[in-house]
């Protein structure tokens, strides 16, 4: 009798242990920019859009890996084949592949890491459609087809406003819910560059001028999951908008002319992509 | 899954009593009630045929059926709520199904309960759920309860579950509640104090709520932290000595966000105490509570009474009589701060005073003050319950400027002889009406009440009961409306009201009844609500009918109301139980 006392008077404390979430402040977190600096759709925005799903494919490449140029290609070629309907990133990740001693360029990004880690790609290259499973370049095509042409569960649209002078980017990002959506919803915004000379290890040995694709600089707000829309609701139900606005000085290093930014938003339980959208920031 | 439990159930219930001798121990009691009503446009009232849309006819039903058998005992109830517009109930409550079911296998020693659960932890501060029928009130607990007692006196109980939400499934997204009570009766653990005149109870309890979700994003993109898991703590004790009594209980909230309190961070807390005195023909009790920011639902986007886990008890006066009971108060769970004083004496019989048969005296005041609310510095801005803050600093016994609620109230009742016997009573009221009934700009009702009953037994089966009644409220007939508000004015201003009822014991009542509101300053709105009502009452079975008008009201249990609006019509109840 004693001993189920003292039992229960444990689980009791347990239980107070366990149910309480006491939370320290701040207890908000303010937006980064403020809600009256929406840059607001256009007609033309909406016109545009047909209604059919934007897939990703996730390039985790190297500067020293020598099958990349290949991998590369395929890719820049899938995307010509769906134009509009396939956002290519390059990934970086922080393995001795993308080292870049000996003159080789930086590309390596923290969140292109932490992403290589969650999936557990060891070995370039390697691809991700629409976050489903690794797979390698010959297996890209046939992935990006089998979801290319589908309904897009969310209409996915990035507004921008660039000063050149001071090299401020705004970016309001257009999220509308065509179907219901359960699991916890996040977006994800990266900053991408396109076309940069520099030096890449091929097969035949080292290309001093090759042309880099669609290299992935890092997420945009720092959030390398991305950031929730509403972790309040199971569902985010169809018919549901969100704008999710930014602002930031794009780096004296990247080239403007080439710069651009990839949304995409996926489902952070499984870590699928359910949309993709890009845009030139010039 | 609800209804392979109720097949359980029933199976279960089968199978026993086909047991030998299970029937003659078996016992299956019940009951049951229908309400009815038909409503009909009233233009004196203000009701037209918009207002009610159609749906003249309302009801409804309950059938509680509940089956013991030696250490178990199982029940269900079947309700429907098919409301009108007219009948002043949520709409949500509209539905029908089993509402409740339940199993219950108690040894003594161990109980356990699963189905949908009725319980409370001591006053109910941080778990109370309950059913009200008049309220279409149901918070019960749908899950898993054990009650343990180790040794005499000792109770353990724990429990885990989701509340009822209406006829909303249990499939969607709540709130999950757990909770542990435990309680000590020291006089009947400790054998010195079996019969002791110093009596004492100790008691403690936890209940946490976990719920989904450890951000929310608003219209202006402002993202929130919000705790998953809300903790609740409460202790209390009773202790008794002769003729006096004193109990108190004291609960805190962790910070639990909400739609309720307009999203701040500040722990709750609520004192409730009391003090007793009781002799024969003379008792006393006063009482005192604090309540501060003790809203603790099970759904943090919950409002009014929805999914409430906590329950403030009121310590006001609950009057019965036709006209205080418009103004009736409502809890404050954001806060309020508040004291009753009760005496009840009775002057013995065969005195001056007293008469032949002794004469009742009954005094009671109370009072309900907001709490002090003082700004409180945030970024470097002096701010007071903004979202996403820790809303206020509230200095524990300061006491808030704005009255809520005053009751002063003093009656007399008297048997003067076999046949005749009469009530006097006298009330003071002040009731802040925008702050209990949400009414913006709603001028406070200062009234004066005078209640006056007479009963007089004709002979052993026949008696007749007259009810005489006026308020004078400081509202008069050519006060100023505000442009606007007018609806804030649909009670305000003299009342007058009579019943005479006339009962042939046991079976039969009739009974006709007026309020009058000559004072209203909205000279549209000085009606008369007349109705007569009449009744059989056999054994446990009461059949009633009544029809005519009815004004806007207040129906409040335990502090928790619903408003009721006005309305023309007849209705019929029918009650039975075995």
């Amino acid at each position: 009798m004693r001993k189920i006392s003292i039992f229960l008077a444990t689980v009791a404390v347990i239980l107070g242990m366990a149910s309480c979430d006491k939370l320290k402040e701040p207890y908000i977190i303010e937006p980064l920019v403020a809600q009256s600096d929406t840059i607001a759709l256009e007609v033309a925005d909406t016109l545009n859009f047909d209604g059919k799903v934007v897939v990703l494919l996730e390039d985790y490449t190297g500067v020293k890996c020598s099958n990349c140029p290949d991998a590369a290609a395929i890719a820049s070629q899938l995307q010509e084949q769906n134009e509009g309907h396939l956002v290519v990133m390059g990934v970086h990740p922080k393995d001795n592949l993308q080292n870049p001693s000996g003159g080789f360029p930086d590309f390596r990004t923290d969140d292109g890491d932490a992403w290589k880690n969650n999936f557990n790609i060891s070995g370039y290259p390697k691809g991700l459609v629409n976050r489903a499973s690794v797979i390698g370049p010959a297996e890209w095509s046939t992935a990006v087809n089998a979801v290319i042409g589908d309904d897009a569960p969310i209409r996915l649209i990035i507004k921008n406003e660039f000063d050149d002078a001071t090299r401020e980017l705004k970016l309001s990002i257009h999220s509308k819910f065509l179907a219901d959506a359960t699991g916890d919803i996040r977006l994800t915004v990266c900053m991408m560059e396109d076309n940069i000379l520099g030096k890449q290890v091929t097969p035949t040995g080292v290309d001093t001028a090759y042309m880099h694709r669609h290299v992935f600089r890092g997420t945009a707000d720092g959030i390398t999951w991305g950031r929730a829309f509403d972790n309040s609701a199971m569902t985010i139900y169809a018919g549901r908008n969100f704008i999710t606005n930014m602002k930031f000085t794009v780096d004296e290093a990247y080239n403007a002319e080439q710069f651009y930014i990839v949304a995409f938003v996926t489902n952070d339980d499984d870590k699928s992509v359910l949309m993709a959208a890009e845009k030139k920031i010039k | 899954m609800k209804r392979l439990l109720l097949f359980a159930v029933l199976s279960l219930c089968a199978t026993m009593m086909y047991g030998q001798g299970i029937l003659e121990k078996s016992k299956v009691t019940g009951s049951f009630e229908i309400d009815g009503s038909y409503y009909w446009s009233d233009s004196g009232i203000g009701i037209t045929e918009e207002n009610i849309n159609g749906e003249n006819f309302g009801a409804y039903g309950f059938g509680k059926l509940q089956y013991n058998l030696g250490n178990f005992t199982a029940g269900m109830r079947f309700e429907a709520y098919q409301t009108t517009p007219m009948s002043g109930f949520d709409t949500r409550v509209k539905g029908m199904g089993i509402a409740n079911y339940f199993a219950t296998y108690d040894n003594g020693t161990i109980g356990v309960t699963v189905g949908d659960i009725y319980d409370q932890f001591g006053n109910g501060l941080i778990f109370r759920t309950y059913e009200e029928w008049t309220l279409g009130y149901d918070n019960s607990l749908r899950g898993i309860r054990a009650v343990f007692r180790p040794y005499n006196g000792v109770t353990v109980k724990g429990l885990y579950g989701k509340q009822r939400f209406y006829w909303a499934s249990y499939t969607e997204e709540r709130g999950l509640v757990r909770g542990i009570d435990g309680e000590w009766d020291l006089n009947q653990s400790i054998s010195s104090l079996n019969s002791a005149r110093f009596r004492a109870t100790l008691g403690a309890s936890f209940v946490s709520k976990y719920e989904q979700g450890k951000t929310m994003t608003d219209a202006d993109l402002v993202t929130y932290n919000l705790p998953e898991n809300v903790g609740a703590y409460a202790g209390r004790f009773n202790i008794g000595y002769g003729r006096f009594a004193l109990s108190a209980e004291y609960a805190r909230k962790i910070n639990d966000p909400s739609a309720f309190n307009n999203w701040i961070y500040r722990d709750g807390q609520e004192v409730l105490a009391s003090l007793s005195y009781s002799q024969k023909g003379l008792g006393a009790v006063l009482q005192v509570k604090r309540v501060d920011n003790m809203s603790f639902k099970s759904m943090r986007t919950a409002t009014q009474n929805d999914l409430d886990l906590g329950f403030i008890p009121p310590i006001n006066y609950t009057h019965t009589h036709s006209l205080p009971s418009m103004f009736s108060y409502s809890t404050q769970p954001n806060g309020e701060m508040g004291i009753q004083f009760q005496v009840n004496y009775t002057i013995p019989k065969k005195t001056a005073l007293g008469g032949k048969y002794g004469t009742k005296l009954a005094f009671n005041y109370s009072q309900v003050n907001d709490i002090k609310r003082d700004s409180i510095v945030v970024n470097g801005v002096n701010t007071l319950n903004e979202m996403g803050t820790k809303g206020y600093d509230s200095p524990f016994f300061a006491i808030g400027d704005r009255m809520f609620y005053r009751d002063l109230n003093f009656e007399i009742e008297k048997k003067v002889s076999n046949k005749f016997s009469f009530t006097l009573m006298y009330i003071n009221l002040y009731y802040d009406m925008e702050t209990i009934e949400g009414h913006p700009g709603a001028e406070p009702v200062k009234a004066n009440i005078a209640f006056g009953e007479v009963i007089y037994k004709i002979n052993r089966k026949n008696s007749i009961r007259l009810e005489v009644q006026h308020l004078w409220d400081n509202i008069g007939k050519d006060h100023e409306i505000e442009v606007g508000h007018e609806d804030n004015y649909n009670k305000r201003g003299n009342w007058m009201a009579f019943l005479l009822e006339y009962t042939i014991a046991p079976k039969w009542f009739v009974s006709v009844a007026d309020k009058y509101n000559y004072g209203n300053p909205i000279a549209e709105k000085r009606d008369h609500y007349f109705t007569g009502s009449f009744g059989y009452i056999k054994d446990q079975t009461r059949i009633a009918i009544s029809g005519g008008r009815q004004s806007e009201g207040l129906v409040c249990v335990g502090g928790v109301c619903r408003a009721v609006p006005a309305s023309s019509g007849v209705s019929l109840t029918v009650t039975t139980s075995f």
